[in-house]
């Protein structure tokens, strides 16, 4: 019941987030409506940043105690936070080709953020093929380097002179937002945190299913040992 | 201009086909899952 009333509001809120990122903000001077995949481009990376932090947390709760909980929460949020990762970097681009005249560029920024979505794919795939009792310490272990590439894409456009846009948000003198754009900035991450919130509420259920499971086979398979042993 | 509606719309709707298609994947995850506790507990299953 819960898990419905919080997709409902999830839905609820990512309908408003549309609206607001597609009609009520207002339209960009310079680049006019081009401008508006900001609204979808931004929000999901700070979400997946998030995911990214979450996923740095539990591997090390999953380290420290070597609690399956953390280790399942750590997977969920990967998996996720790769999902919105995504959307930023295919946003990234349909943006770019008109403002820019390019699809890409090997800048810091773009750079950063593409190396960070292939640490943790590779930390998926990771966990996906290897079949060792030692896999989720591995994991845990790239998880806890792989978090490291998140301050650096955050802080490259400080750090180094980019084709990527410099900072508008919190990127002192002269940068700023119009309180509407704004408005439609913070919607669509509130919308996108929601519904994170609630893939990785599934994906955590799925994965606790499947240690559960996991376990099950385990028992009967020493079930069996022990009973064709006896006899 | 038209280009840069596009370029937006086409972004918009990406980002929701990623989306979609990554809740298609859970649903498929959990069907199996689901499939993997009855054959266990019915002992068809190794």
């Amino acid at each position: 019941m819960k898990f419905k009333i919080f997709a409902v509001i999830t839905f609820l809120l990512l309908s408003y987030a549309l609206y607001q990122g597609m009609v009520a903000a207002p339209r960009e001077a310079t680049m006019g409506d081009i401008q508006r995949i900001f609204y979808y481009h931004v929000p999901s990376a700070w979400t997946s940043f998030l995911c990214f932090f979450a996923n740095f947390i539990a591997s090390i709760i999953y380290l420290a105690r070597r609690n399956l909980k953390a280790d399942a929460f750590a997977v969920s949020t990967a998996e996720v936070g790769v999902v919105f990762c995504t959307v930023v970097l295919v946003t990234g681009p349909l943006w770019a080709r008109p403002v820019w005249g390019i699809w890409w560029t090997w800048d810091a920024r773009l750079t950063t953020t593409l190396v960070l979505w292939l640490i943790y794919v590779s930390y998926l795939m990771l966990r996906r093929y290897s079949t060792g009792q030692a896999t989720p310490t591995l994991a845990a272990a790239l998880a806890i380097f792989g978090f490291l590439d998140v301050p650096i894409v955050y802080m490259s456009i400080r750090w180094w002179r980019t084709q990527h846009p410099q900072p508008v948000i919190a990127g002192g003198q002269g940068s700023g937002l119009d309180p509407h754009m704004w408005a439609a900035v913070l919607w669509n991450w509130v919308a996108f945190m929601a519904f994170a919130a609630l893939l990785i509420w599934v994906r955590y259920r799925l994965e606790i299913t499947r240690q559960q499971l996991d376990e099950a086979h385990a028992l009967k398979a020493v079930g069996q040992a022990e009973g064709s042993f006896t006899r | 201009m038209i280009h840069s509606v596009t370029n937006l719309y086409i972004a918009y709707a990406v980002t929701w086909v990623i989306h979609i298609g990554y809740l298609l994947f859970l649903g498929a995850k959990a069907k199996k899952l689901r499939q993997e506790a009855r054959e266990l507990s019915t002992g068809t299953r190794r």
